[in-house]
């Protein structure tokens, strides 16, 4: 049924301004712009080797978990929470893959989903029934799944069955990559979930009272993070051959710095986009792959990353005072 | 500002005490996590320091002394704050406040969160400065209080100064006919004096308690304006959150004429309610949100055709809102924060407008709004009305009250003390005797 609202005062039409370029338009390109600066910046100091058929696949095999966990923890972003157990479930979620594919090889894709699935449910629900400090119990949680892989493995590589080397496919892998970005793209842009998080992401109280059941779109988000990170200690298992306590170990920071490199605001909200993932995550891998072919030394690498991750953070907050760690 | 016939322009409200202005207001001026004493000499702490360390008995017991001043000997000046009675906590802000016998004594609003106990105490308290010489500025909108405390009253009605009576002339009725103002002249309200025709019922409230209400009960009909008068205090902004299933009342239920009882705002939202909060920037609009994200947000559920939504559905609905209600912007993308009040008063009313609700809920909408956006949602109202929608008004401004309703209650201390059906004889006056 539609109102008829014919009556409202008139008050004079908005003013159409012209196409300026703002500030806000500038940040929005800036990431993709510092994406190309990198690129044509070891392009050169690398002597060309940066942009080879050979390398840039190396550089996509390489990046690849970080691609998929990164993208997912998009979402959690969004609500202006974070996720620290993203690592820590990568690793646990391999371990448990890889004492499955001693069972049985085609158990230990939807193991390794189904154990991050479990996670996420779990951090969702102590954070929102519970009422614990979500930043509290994604801390607890990686302790507690470090120290599950580390007794599984025995604190040493635990190799995985030798049929699963051909799962190792990069032809597969580019497939599985693109069917997962458009469905979380999808899932990000065109529904209620993704809508939902943004929302929470910017206000919670108003999203409240404009319908968002906050505990459950928060559970949801730390469930699509959780998952995101099995199917990665999947494909982490699959790429080395084994599991161990140091598969996912730097994943939880590069994942929150891949996504505000990319231009989105640490604390979510309107700015949260899939794409700042995608560049983001371009960035931290050519920024380590071309400072290897320039030789400048991996030992470098963290510096540089700790350097760029503030500067970034403090161009995009200007004046964003809310809390980082909730 | 003169204080004393010297300039007076204090840095902060502590700059403020040291010059002998000290003030206690309505709302809680403690800090919850430290002692009673603490809290006394916040600030001041140095004069019991001895090489920088605080002597902690000497502070206490100047504490024990200040707070026998107050009248509260039984605060034991060691106890944490956070585990004294409101009220207690009250009486070491004022034991706070008398540390240097001030000039001038301001008390905020301040009796409202006090019992009978606290209020005889501070009541001694202003007697006791006044026959020591010192001012007291007494801010009340209690019409009893003020005529057995004040030697003057001075009346200010929406930040403007409209009179000063003496002891002679502070009579009770003139004073509330000082405070609420003659009839309004603007004639934008409702013009008609029809009764609501329809009978059928839109929403109950059933013996509702939380927090400041106490057992309230009504029935809204389908096609009437409910308006609801009372203080800021008395419980009606409770009613309309309860209403829109954000605050779970202690007792009683919200339900539908179908018997939907309202327990969430999801609840709520899926059956056609709409809620217009008081707290326009942080509750009802995401502010750094476009426009169109805005007014779509609850409408996500409407738009979606096999779980997904299209951007070209989300931008026509908006559109369509946008235009109807006239929003003022450059378009829709545009981030709400930009617009003016007014204009995000509109934006809130086309998101429930956009999602089809058939009960709206306004707690104060047109707080903060200009004149002419304020017509607009009077015609918006009326234009509902004609369409068979429920709502219920609840305003702080009685002329909107009186001017728009097909019924009004009033509220006072949590309970319905009247009810009004719409005439033109209803004035303020006749309306406020029933809330103070």
């Amino acid at each position: 049924m539609k109102h008829s609202i014919s009556t409202a005062a008139a008050i004079g039409a908005g003013e159409k301004s012209g196409g300026r370029l703002s500030s806000s338009d500038i940040l929005k390109y800036l990431p993709l712009a510092g994406l190309v600066m990198l690129v044509v910046f070891f392009q050169v100091t690398s002597g060309g080797r940066l942009l080879t058929a050979q390398n840039l696949k190396l550089v996509f095999v390489q990046s690849y978990a970080l691609f998929l966990a990164a993208i997912a923890g998009a979402f959690v972003i969004a609500t202006d929470n974070l996720d620290f157990s993203m690592g820590a479930t990568l690793g646990f979620a391999s371990a448990c893959a890889c004492f499955a594919a001693m069972v049985d090889v085609r158990l230990a894709l939807p193991v390794a989903v189904a154990v991050g699935l479990v996670v996420g449910l779990a951090n969702g629900v102590a954070h929102v029934v519970f009422r614990l400090p979500s930043f509290i119990v994604c801390l607890c949680m990686m302790f507690i799944l470090t120290a599950a892989t580390q007794t599984m493995t025995k604190g040493t590589s635990m190799m995985m069955p030798v049929s699963m080397m051909s799962f190792d496919n990069t032809l597969m892998k580019v497939a599985v990559f693109v069917v997962y970005l458009a469905f979380m793209l999808v899932l990000f842009e065109y529904t209620k979930v993704g809508k939902h998080l943004k929302a929470i992401g910017i206000s919670p109280e108003a999203a409240r009272q404009s319908g968002v059941d906050i505990g459950k779109m928060k559970i949801i988000a730390y469930m699509i993070t959780g998952a995101a990170a099995g199917f990665a200690g999947f494909f982490t298992l699959i790429r080395s051959g084994a599991a161990s306590p140091a598969n996912g170990q730097t994943m939880t920071t590069d994942v929150i710095i891949a996504i505000v490199l990319g231009g989105m605001s640490i604390s979510g909200g309107a700015t949260s986009k899939i794409s700042a993932a995608l560049i983001g995550t371009l960035v931290i891998t050519v920024l380590g792959n071309g400072m290897v072919l320039s030789g400048m030394g991996g030992d470098a690498q963290q510096l540089i990353k700790g350097i760029i991750f503030i500067a970034v953070v403090a161009v995009s907050a200007r004046g964003n005072t809310s809390a980082i760690v909730k | 500002m003169l204080l004393m016939g010297r300039e007076h322009s204090p840095k902060d409200s502590f700059d403020a005490s040291e010059r002998g202005v000290a003030m206690i207001v309505q709302e809680q001026g403690t800090i919850a996590t430290i002692s009673a004493a603490a809290n006394i000499f916040a600030g001041r702490e140095s004069q019991y320091c001895k090489l920088g360390l605080l002597n902690r008995k000497k502070l206490n017991a100047a504490a024990s002394e200040l707070l026998n001043r107050a009248g509260a000997s039984s605060i034991t000046p060691t106890s944490v704050a956070g585990s004294l009675s409101l009220e207690d906590r009250k009486l070491v802000e004022l034991a706070r406040a008398l540390y240097k016998t001030p000039e001038l004594f301001i008390v905020d609003e301040t009796t409202t969160a006090l019992s009978q106990r606290g209020r005889s105490i501070l009541y001694k308290i202003i007697r006791e400065l006044k026959e020591a010489g010192k001012a007291v500025l007494f801010i009340s909108h209690d019409i009893d209080e003020l005529m057995s405390l004040c030697d003057a009253v001075t009346i200010l009605r929406d930040g403007t100064y409209v009179d000063t009576l003496n002891k002679e002339r502070m009579v009770p009725h003139a004073m509330k006919t000082l405070m609420v103002g003659r009839e309004i002249s603007d004639n934008y309200y409702r013009i008609d004096y029809d009764p609501c025709g329809v009978a059928a019922t839109a929403m109950i409230v059933e013996s509702v308690s939380t927090g400041a209400l106490h057992d309230v009960s009504f029935t809204l009909r389908k096609g009437e304006i409910l308006g609801i008068a009372g203080l800021t205090d008395c419980g009606m902004h409770e009613l309309a959150r309860a209403m829109f299933g954000l605050v779970k009342p202690d007792q009683g239920r919200v339900k539908l004429g179908d018997g939907t009882v309202i327990d969430s705002p999801t609840t709520a939202i899926s059956r056609k309610i709409g809620f217009v909060s008081k707290n326009r920037d942080i509750e009802a609009i995401l502010a750094s949100a476009s426009i169109k994200d805005n007014i779509v947000l609850p409408s996500l559920g409407k738009l979606q055709k096999f779980g997904l939504i299209s951007h070209r559905s989300e931008r026509s609905l908006a559109e369509e809102w946008a235009a109807r209600l006239k929003i003022k912007m450059r378009s829709i993308k545009q981030a709400c924060s930009e617009l003016s009040g007014g204009n995000k008063q509109k934006v809130v009313l086309a998101k429930w407008l956009a999602n089809d609700s058939r009960i709206f809920i306004f707690d104060c909408p047109t707080r903060g709004i200009d004149v002419g956006v304020k017509e607009a949602i009077y015609r918006i109202m009326e234009d509902l009305k004609r369409d068979g929608c429920s709502i219920v008004m609840v305003s702080e401004e009685l002329a909107e009250v009186i001017g728009m309703s097909d019924r009004i209650l009033t509220l006072k201390d949590g309970r319905i003390s009247s009810s009004f059906e719409r005439s033109a004889e209803i004035t303020e006056a006749t309306v406020i005797q029933y809330m103070i």
